[in-house]
């Protein structure tokens, strides 16, 4: 019997820079290990099916409490509709029944034994998947794999991708619904080659590299475009020290190389319109964003 | 409404959460009053309601067996 506690999650998501919540007691939580097996060799994504708008509170409620069908927890990660990303479990987790990993099984195995699951909010019939809730899904995906020696290209897979129903194993959609890479889906799953890829694009995003200097008015890099958060939204600083966006439509630049700038209340207009001038890019992206961590390490000042 | 979940649940135990939310969605259309999902609590006593009626669809499921 094999129980493999994952207690370095943590530890390989902050290797790569990825801001994460932990939920209480997660390193304890997990299916009783007297009664099952847990020795994971991959991934496995997923959505929740909960309605679009749905708290990422009330997602990790259900997720932690199961039911008699599903017996919490329901995954060992959970990333909100809001973009931030949770740790639930170390422990094994029912998201997977039975099924068979494309090249790897001829016959129903143990998901939950051989994978570890990620949940993503989303209603997977329709709901258009943000950005930066698939951005951070990805990069958790690729370190993850990194951290276990899982090679992206055959060890991470889709729900729906290990329940063929004529094999009787399961049958299941997620994760599906339009996202950054096909927005033309409704409700279809996605493309298994071409999750794996963006995975694999992800691994080069805000780490624990040097902190570059903040740049000074005269010498304002071309920002890629500039992200809007709710209040409460919360982020890092290239310091390590943590910040809270104080109103709804906190404005940060998007600077090229992963930092991103505060904008003070009053100066979006005029750094558009300097841009602009500049032929620089000015995108804005409106309304809550997650984490504005995805984005980039905050330079310079903290919003107030 | 068990034969309808109990469709939804027989092959495996990877259906938790599609399982829940049908059971909230079903309660809606039968009138129920809405439960603040956000408390911990109240997720349990509506998941405590899903087990019974789980429970029961399985105990008639074998009887007609």
């Amino acid at each position: 019997m094999t129980y493999r506690w994952l207690h370095d999650m943590d530890q390989a998501l902050a290797a790569h820079g990825i801001p994460y919540v932990e939920e209480p007691n997660w390193r304890t939580t997990g299916r009783p290990a007297s009664d099952f097996q847990f020795n994971p060799q991959g991934v496995l994504c997923h959505h929740t099916a909960s309605p679009a708008g749905t708290s990422d509170r009330t997602d990790i409620n259900v997720i932690q409490a199961g039911n008699s069908s599903a017996p919490g927890p329901i995954s060992q990660l959970y990333i909100g509709r809001s973009g931030t990303l949770y740790l639930i479990a170390a422990g094994r987790a029912n998201h997977g029944g039975k099924g068979i990993r494309p090249g790897w099984d001829s016959s129903c195995q143990d998901m939950n034994e051989l994978l570890l699951g990620i949940e993503g909010g989303n209603n997977g019939v329709g709901e258009h998947w943000s950005d930066a809730q698939t951005t951070i899904y990805g990069q958790v995906v690729n370190a993850l794999c990194e951290w276990y020696g899982w090679e992206i290209g055959a060890q991470v897979f889709l729900h729906a991708t290990t329940g063929p129903p004529n094999q009787g194993c399961n049958s299941k959609i997620d994760p599906a619904g339009p996202w950054q890479r096909q927005p033309e889906l409704t409700h279809q799953t996605w493309d298994l080659g071409i999750w794996r890829q963006f995975c694999i694009e992800q691994g080069a995003g805000p780490g624990p590299g040097p902190t570059p200097p903040p740049p000074g008015d005269d010498d304002m890099p071309t920002p890629c475009g500039f992200i809007q958060c709710n209040a409460g939204t919360t982020g890092h600083h290239v310091d390590g020290s943590g910040y809270s966006c104080p109103v709804n439509g906190t404005t940060f630049r998007v600077n090229p190389g992963g930092t991103i700038q505060w904008v003070h209340a009053g100066e979006l207009d005029d750094q558009v319109a300097i841009l602009n001038a500049a032929g620089a890019r000015t995108d804005t992206w409106n309304g809550a964003v997650g984490s504005p961590d995805s984005f980039g390490r905050l330079v310079g000042d903290k919003p107030a | 409404m068990p034969d309808e979940l109990l469709d939804e649940s027989e092959s495996d135990d990877g259906v938790g959460l599609y399982l829940f939310w049908r059971f909230v969605a079903w309660r809606a259309r039968r009138g129920l009053p809405d439960v603040d999902l956000e408390d911990l609590a109240r997720v349990r006593e509506i998941v405590a309601e899903l087990n019974e009626l789980l429970e029961g669809a399985r105990v008639t499921r074998v009887q007609r067996a």
